[in-house]
């Protein structure tokens, strides 16, 4: 998942098109997506397991540094407050609640980004840093 | 005084954030909707080539990528002075009614209904899509989630990509609809009417049926008298994709008609130092300031400015809804803010019906999809309707189709003065000796949730939520109390 254009927020892209070229990587799916809400919803549809690769930017850990989440670890539903959409997570409750196919096992791995704000196609080195150790964990978990 | 800031976004592109003032009687002196938003496409876009402006400017924001695209893409054929193809503008208008039906599914299912459905004043946990499923039921929510994808899949196959579409070229498409894609596009599009009836049956027997309900909408704590704009078709019924701009003044009489090329003719922008936002206002009026009333060159779009500027809808059910519509609320114009909701609706039945109008022409599947531009590129402007107004993109090149100049005005743009101008009146009326609650901070919010406005959607902040950080302030600036909703 990813914004293409906005810097580091592309990261996620970026590794998903890498495992899609890899050889190595065999009976799997790899799907990106820049959107968000429900759109997310329709792409982990029919899957008994997802891997979700993003950004996140907390300004608390390192750039590059490599986190991993369950949905499980959220405990928050984005309210309506202003914006065109629901959440990820709130996406995902929905799914489960209409007895849709989302898988029962998704994984969240996130790099934590520099710049996210700056129009542009480039990434930092320290998020670049990232890419071959987020592959080499991917490798580990399918 | 005090402050009350409602700051309910903090994302990519910025945030949208509502200060309240209030006096030492505690009550609203002033309100502003301000948002801080990144802005800068147009300069970013100068010296690129026109033809890629479809494809930028999706990325403008990742809300209304398709109204975007097709905007430019009218401007970009102007540019090039190259006419489509009665097929290629049949594919696009096609597509369009799509991301119209996507649109506003989402908004009226996953924002708007939860005030009406679920309670203006009910628990903000439940205040959500999921409460609404609780209430009209697992069923009616499985559909909402399949015509939603039947909207998807219809722009993804007519427009490349469902989100960021690459499909319109100057002068047509890039490619035809094939017989058998139209055979199923047929099936999702009869479906998504079955569809609009039951959300028009939905809003009727939940909102419409409710007497408080239909008082909020009726009451004054929403309601502004101002000019509305929008695009019609021939016979002054609504068309999302082609047509003149019609504006009406507060009384419903027509103000102007104009093509899209004359806009300047009509339309200005007046700057405010307290928001990135600009406020556009009818040049012929003049900006008078945050005022509402004939003498304010204020101008309201999105889908009851669409209604209000109409003689009817083009489709039959869509129509039948319009006329009931403007019977149950007193005549047009209708100046009541959240009327919004149900014009959207009818909206979502015109672009049903007229999506199966359009599948069913017999050109639609004509591979005659594209005029090939041979006229040196110059100047270009294209308009439309987004779902949440109208949308204006303006180019201007050089001889070789380098761009020396680019006017964005977009469809939350418009609205800025009105949004302002809601939620001042909503807190004003609402807030009184400074007693303040969830309830009373979510019925001003409702004031500019009715306009669906767009800013982007991508969250990256831990953990992906969009807190709502309400702060009181005494009049010497110390901080009095504050809420947090995430």
């Amino acid at each position: 998942m990813g914004n293409a254009i906005a810097s580091d927020d592309a990261i996620g892209l970026i590794i998903a098109e890498q495992i899609k070229q890899d050889p190595k990587f065999t009976g799997i799916d790899v799907e990106t997506i820049e959107s968000g809400g429900l759109a997310i919803l329709e792409s982990l549809q029919g899957y008994h397991s997802a891997i979700i690769i993003d950004s996140i930017k907390t300004g608390l850990r390192r750039p590059g540094e490599i986190i991993r989440f369950r949905p499980e670890d959220f405990d928050c539903t984005q309210r309506s407050a202003g914006v065109h959409d629901v959440g990820f997570f709130t996406s995902l409750k929905l799914g489960r609640k209409l007895n849709m196919k989302i898988p029962e096992r998704i994984e969240i791995i996130a790099v934590e980004i520099l710049e996210n704000r700056r129009v542009s196609e480039d990434i930092t080195p320290e998020v670049r840093a990232a890419i071959d150790p987020v592959i080499e964990m991917i490798k580990g978990m399918v | 005084m005090k402050r009350i800031t409602i700051d309910p976004i903090t994302r990519l592109e910025g945030h949208g954030k509502i200060d309240i003032f209030l006096n030492d009687q505690g009550n609203v002196e002033n309100a502003y909707f301000q948002i801080p938003e990144l802005r800068g496409f147009e300069q970013f876009c100068i010296g690129r080539p026109v033809e890629e402006m479809p494809r930028i400017t999706t990325r403008l924001c990742g809300v209304c990528p398709g109204a975007h695209h097709m905007a430019s893409a009218k401007a970009v054929d102007n540019v090039y002075k190259a006419d489509p193809t009665p097929a290629a503008k049949k594919l696009r208008e096609l597509f369009y009614n799509a991301h119209m039906v996507h649109s506003h599914i989402a908004h009226f299912y996953a924002l708007g209904a939860p005030d009406f459905i679920v309670g203006p004043e009910a628990d903000p946990a439940k205040r959500n899509i999921l409460g609404v499923i609780e209430k009209v039921g697992l069923a009616a929510g499985t559909e909402v989630i399949k015509h939603r994808a039947y909207a998807q899949k219809i722009q993804e196959i007519l427009g490349g990509k469902a989100t960021h579409p690459v499909c319109a070229l100057p002068g047509g498409m890039s490619k035809a609809l094939k017989k058998e894609e139209r055979d199923e596009m047929e099936k999702w599009i009869i479906s998504t009417i079955e569809f609009a009836k039951f959300t028009l049956k939905a809003f009727e027997d939940i909102v419409l049926k409710n007497q408080e309900y239909v008082d909020l909408i009726l009451s004054d704590v929403y309601k502004l008298k101002t000019y509305y704009i929008g695009m019609v078709d021939e016979n002054n019924r609504p068309n999302f994709y082609h047509g003149q701009i019609r504006i009406v003044d507060p009384d419903g009489k027509e103000f102007a008609k104009f093509d899209q090329q004359d806009y300047l003719d009509h339309i200005r922008e007046h700057v405010e130092s307290w928001t990135y936002l600009k406020f556009p206002f009818l040049k012929k009026v003049g900006w008078k300031g945050l005022v509402d009333g004939k003498e304010s060159g204020v101008v309201r779009a999105a889908p009851l400015a669409r209604l209000n500027v109409s003689e009817g809808m083009a489709t039959p059910l869509a129509d039948a809804e319009y006329q009931k519509m403007f019977q149950t609320l007193g005549g047009k114009p209708v100046h009541h803010t959240l009327a919004m909701h149900w014009a959207r609706i009818i909206e979502l039945m015109y672009s049903a019906e007229r999506q199966l109008e359009l599948i069913r022409d017999p050109e639609i599947t004509s591979p005659d999809i594209r005029t090939i531009p041979t006229e040196t590129p110059s100047e270009g402007v294209g308009i439309l309707e987004a779902p949440r107004g109208t949308l204006i993109h303006h180019y201007k090149t050089d001889a070789n189709g380098i761009l020396t100049d680019v006017n964005l005005i977009v469809a939350t743009v418009f609205n800025n003065a009105a949004m302002c101008l809601d939620i001042k009146s909503a807190a004003q009326k609402l807030i009184k000796d400074g007693h303040v609650t969830q309830g009373i901070l979510n019925k001003v919010e409702m004031a500019f949730r009715a306009y669906d406005p767009c800013f982007a959607c991508s969250t990256n902040t831990l953990p992906g939520e969009m807190p709502l950080i309400v702060k009181l302030h005494n009049a010497d600036g110390s901080l009095a109390d504050q809420w947090r909703r995430d």
